[in-house]
């Protein structure tokens, strides 16, 4: 068995055992990028360095068996977006491309205290504009089961960098379906926490009130075994929960059925223009589910056609401002010729891509006097009674299943010239980050040759739910164990 | 006909607040004037990308205090919003600050004005995040981020302003009231209280609403004084001529005295506010806005009204004593030692005391004479023990070099003598030695008589009771007479 | 919402100031048209009725929590200036800001 094969539970006990060092598995891993990552491209900086250093670091805490834990000595690869101090973060924009943060994410130093070994940071749509990597400022990356198609967005890069074999598992970050999606179309497991779970301290932010920071890998335990390393209240972030942590894992390990549980299907996901394989393979899934002894009722979400204009708006809005701050002064690109006002312009025009600047634009025209009450607003409004929704659903169902997008990856450059066409592609996913809630994307099909990807999908703080459905789910079923060609 | 045109003034007073360390950032709080730049500075207040804003409790606890010193309705529930612009010296490419839900609203200052008390009302009190500093030479400006996330408090006037004297008196005001409360050290050199003045002016006697200016950067009572009236005169000289007062931004040239357009600069106001996502609302404990209540301190109305009814100080004197807190507090302290009247000590510390502290421009919180020593001072001058001069004397020693009155009396033999066989030598002497100085006196130049009482206190080193020795010489000069 | 407002060349011009955003006039006409499309899409939320709604900003639940008045250690100047475009004497350097006088 080769390395990259291995799951980070299968990983962690032959480096507990010193079977292996973590030195050799991150040099492993290493040359695996080197040689297979020019095809996929899901790698913007690769941090040798960084990672050698870091698995000496656990290889000396594996041989004391000091501060031990699952993730000691595993690597990992992180979006983009998350800031890894002295080590590029660049959210594959061209504003950002040397700026190296000097400090880091409060998950990277979580994981920096569990002497996890960071590989490099992941390609992404530019600081998260997108759901296929090809807003990407630098270059576009591969779907590892066809190089022809995307990888999803906009966490792109590590979807495609965990279902190569480039990286056990990866941090992603999903704002509007960035984890659930991607992940989906690379068949790996991917979980959007509940906000406010894992810290955004160190996150770039696209939707401030959006945002969660999530685990990709190749199975429902190993996403486990990673939020348990990194959620948990932060004091540097006021929306972080304060809620305690549980051992996500533990709990798995004891699971045998889901006997009790009720899963509601929202019909509204089950409509015109979802692709006929992929419903086909997320009811079989269903079907299996309630073979585990779950209930399964059908239950209505009846704002859901409301979701992607309302959480476009919403958008729009908070990146327009979260962007300001990329002005050519502090840090990042900055053309300088002429004065002030022209380095203002220069450099947002040379760093930012089309897609960025088009949010920029109707954000800002969203917020702008006149237009506030009509457009952000009324959307802040919509949002309540979609809230409202899940939280009628979750009066009785404790998780809901839908698809997690209406049809497989599409090809390269096949929607890039409409952007619209692009927003609705994510249809099925921006709802869940309208209510804050978690959400879990699993493996559940090919099609074609591409995975279909269902979406498990529960009330605030139920990870421990959602995981376990997709625990057992993969104890009776075998999508998350296969490889695209590539590997 | 000359119309008449009558000013509506609104104030913003911009005013740090003294906590340790920043608003959203644990970074501390320096003298931005003298720091060394960009050393008090971290991710949040750089604005370097995913840091994220944490509030400081003090500076919540602080805008209370104001708020409830200024009557205002302290709102349980306010919440923070970006108000969105790009300027090189804000970091995020906006500010965080309160906008349609503020910490307080309508609160009410009182103030004295020629025609009487006048009530000015107060629309919000809301904090905020200062800015970075700028400076500027040759072709390049200079950026310093260590004043960057400082608190602010910023508290608004409704426009019942009506002319400069008026704000001067409220901007004086509200200075004592941040003084009194902590809030603030007070230093406007310093520009840790800043004002932008609205100005409109229109005919006396209509209600019309003209268009109004903002006046910025205006950072002492002169500038804000000076400004307004600029302001009103440039307004009513536009109309009397039949032109348009546009609604723009003013800067303000302190060498000059007058404003300026800062057209161009900045286009049309349009922050794009909308509530700050990364903070949540904040809620307070009502039991919590109460305890800060309890801790009050009573503000300089309450105080002169009490130093006039337990001191019986005239209103003048008492308001003089209550304008800074330390002195209030140093009066009462040595009143409470001292056996003298309260006016007595008034006049002690307003006089050779006041002219000490605005010499040597120590701090009244750092005067190291103690009210005891101060007290028992006063005494030996009310009760006849030394006399005034010498009072005096002593009173600069002790400020200067402290030590202990009583002591410093007996070390400079200042004990005064009301013995008149003693004071009587000295009379005869002096007017026997000056023969030509008591014929003009005699001739009717009776302003002498404090000379010739000077010239005793000189032969008799300050001992001589000054009563004493002017009854002695009148007798002796009215004798000669005869 | 869309219906009465003007999407032309002239807002997209005046929305790309407010922005600092310098477009070009194909990019400016391409703007427009999927302002136009874009705002079309999202009148779509006319239809629900949210006469009683309150608008729902956060997406937790949670309270600020303030934190202490504590000071913390500051990051190195150089630290921070490492990233910047133009430095001297330990201050961020752009061209001069232009004030009138
Ligand atoms: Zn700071």
């Amino acid at each position: 068995m080769k390395l990259h094969e291995l799951t980070i539970r299968e990983t962690h006990e032959l480096l507990s055992s010193r079977k292996i060092s973590s030195e050799e598995l991150t040099r492993d891993y290493l040359e695996r990028i080197q040689r297979l990552d020019p095809q996929v491209k899901s790698y913007v900086t690769v941090s040798e360095d960084v990672a050698l250093e870091q698995a000496q670091k656990a290889d000396e805490c594996l041989k004391s068996g000091e501060g031990l834990t699952p993730l000691t000595g595993i690597p990992y690869s992180a979006k983009d977006s998350i800031s890894t101090r002295g080590v590029n973060t660049t959210c594959s924009s061209k504003i950002l491309e040397n700026y190296k943060p000097f400090y880091d994410a409060t998950a990277i130093k979580k994981l920096n205290s569990a002497n996890s070994v960071l590989l490099g940071k992941n390609n992404m749509d530019e600081f998260g504009m997108g759901s296929s990597t090809e807003n990407s400022g630098f270059f576009t990356t591969r779907n590892p089961w066809n190089f022809d198609h995307v990888p999803g967005g906009s966490s792109g890069g590590s979807a495609a960098t965990v279902a190569a074999g480039l990286a056990p598992f990866a941090l992603g970050e999903d704002t509007g379906g960035s984890v659930r999606m991607p992940a989906s179309f690379c068949g790996v497991t991917g979980l959007k926490t509940t906000y406010g779970r894992v810290s955004r301290y160190g996150l770039i932010p696209l939707v401030s009130s959006f945002d969660t920071i999530g685990p990709m890998a190749r199975s429902a335990y190993d996403v486990a075994l990673v939020l348990e390393a990194i959620a948990g209240h932060d004091p540097k972030d006021s929306t972080s929960r304060v809620e305690s942590v549980q051992s996500y894992s533990e709990s798995l390990k004891k699971t045998e059925n889901l006997r009790g549980l009720r899963i509601g299907i929202p019909k509204e996901y089950f409509v015109e223009g979802l692709d006929k394989e992929v419903e086909a393979s997320v009811r079989t899934a269903i079907k299996q589910i309630e073979g585990l002894g779950a209930d399964v009722v059908e239950v209505s979400l009846p704002h859901t056609q409301y979701a992607i204009p309302v959480y476009y708006l919403i958008l729009f809005a908070e990146a327009s401002s979260n962007l300001a701050k990329y002005d050519g002064v502090r840090f990042g690109l900055s053309e300088r010729t002429g004065d002030l006002m022209d380095v203002y312009l220069k450099t947002r025009e040379a760093g930012f891509g089309a897609e960025a600047k088009r949010r920029i634009m109707l954000g800002t025209f969203a917020l702008s006097a006149g237009y506030y009450d009509a457009y952000y607003l009324k959307a802040q409004k919509v949002r309540a009674l979609i809230r409202q929704d899940f939280q009628k659903a979750f009066e009785t169902c404790d998780a809901l299943i839908t698809p997690v997008a209406p049809t497989t990856a599409f090809r390269i450059g096949e929607k890039i010239s409409n952007p619209l066409d692009m927003y609705l592609s994510d249809v099925f996913v921006v709802a869940v980050n309208l209510a804050g809630i978690p959400a879990l994307s699993v493996p559940c099909g090919i099609s074609n040759g591409l995975p279909i990807g269902m979406q498990i999908i529960g009330p605030h703080l139920s990870e421990e739910t959602l995981l376990r459905i997709g625990y057992l789910y993969q104890s009776q079923t075998d999508w998350h164990t296969k490889h695209p060609p590539c590997w | 006909m000359q119309l008449t045109y009558e000013p509506i003034i609104g104030l913003e007073v911009h005013a740090e607040l003294l906590t340790k360390s920043k608003m959203f950032c644990g970074c501390e709080v320096v003298d931005s004037i003298t720091a060394k730049p960009n050393r008090y500075i971290c991710p949040v207040c750089t604005g370097q990308p995913g840091a994220l804003p944490v509030l400081n409790q003090k500076a919540v606890e602080l805008a209370v205090r104001v708020g409830l010193a200024l009557e205002c309705q302290i709102h349980v529930e306010s919440i923070f919003a970006r108000k969105n612009y790009f300027y090189p010296d804000l970091p995020k490419g906006y500010q965080i600050s309160q906008y349609d839900q503020p910490l307080a609203t309508d609160g009410k200052l009182l103030i004295e004005t020629e025609s009487g008390i006048k009530k000015i009302r107060i629309r919000r009190v809301h904090l905020e995040e200062d800015t970075g500093k700028l400076s500027h030479a040759n072709a390049h400006s200079f950026i310093d981020y260590n004043r960057s996330g400082v608190p602010l408090l910023e508290i608004v006037t409704e426009p019942d302003l009506r002319a400069p004297d008026e704000a001067k008196a409220y901007a004086a005001k509200l200075h004592a009231i941040l003084r009194y409360l902590d809030v603030n050290s007070g230093d406007m050199e310093k520009g840790v209280i800043r004002f932008e003045a609205n100005v409109s002016v229109r005919e006396a006697g209509t209600e019309k609403l003209n268009n109004r200016t903002e006046i910025k950067n205006l950072n002492s009572f002169r500038s804000l004084a000076q400004g307004i009236e600029y302001e009103i005169a440039r307004q009513s000289e536009i109309y009397s001529r039949g032109g348009i007062v546009e609604q723009e931004t003013l800067g303000f040239n302190e060498a000059t005295g007058k404003t300026y357009s800062q057209r161009g600069k900045e286009e049309a106001h349009d922050y794009r506010y909308f509530p700050e996502p990364d903070l949540p609302p904040l809620v307070l404990d009502s039991d919590w806005i109460e305890s800060i209540r309890m801790t009050l301190l009573e503000l300089p109305d309450a105080k002169t009204k009490r130093f006039i009814s337990d001191f019986n100080l005239n209103p003048s004197d008492a308001r003089f004593l209550t304008s800074e807190l330390s002195l209030a507090n140093y009066f009462e302290r040595v009143a409470a030692k001292s056996k003298s009247s309260a006016k007595i000590v008034h006049s002690w510390i307003a006089g050779e005391f006041m002219r000490y502290v605005n010499e040597s421009g120590i701090d009244i919180a750092d005067i190291t004479l103690s009210p005891e020593s101060f007290a028992q001072l006063i005494d030996m001058v009310t009760y006849k023990t030394i006399g005034g001069n010498a009072g005096k004397t002593v009173l600069v020693e002790l400020l200067q070099n402290g030590g202990d009155p009583a002591q410093i009396v007996k070390e400079k033999g200042l004990t005064q003598v009301s013995d008149e066989s003693f004071i009587q030598e000295a009379v005869t002497k002096v007017l026997n030695d000056n023969p030509s100085e008591v014929e003009k006196y005699l001739a009717g130049k009776e302003t002498l008589l404090q000379w010739f009482v000077g010239q005793v206190a000189r032969a008799t080193k300050g001992k001589a009771d000054p009563n004493v020795t002017r009854e002695l010489l009148v007798k002796g000069l009215v004798e000669r007479k005869k | 919402m869309s219906s009465e407002i003007r999407v032309d060349e002239k807002l997209v011009q005046e929305i790309a100031s407010l922005a600092r955003l310098d477009l070009t006039e194909d990019e400016t006409r391409v703007f427009v048209s999927q302002f136009k499309d874009i705002l079309d899409y999202v009148s779509i939320l006319n239809e629900v009725d949210t006469e009683n709604v309150s608008p729902a900003y956060l997406s937790s639940s949670s309270k600020n929590a303030p934190r202490e008045d504590v000071i913390e250690v500051s990051v190195p100047t150089e630290e921070f200036l490492a990233n910047a475009p133009e430095s001297k004497d330990d201050y961020v350097l752009i061209p001069r800001v232009h004030i009138e006088q």
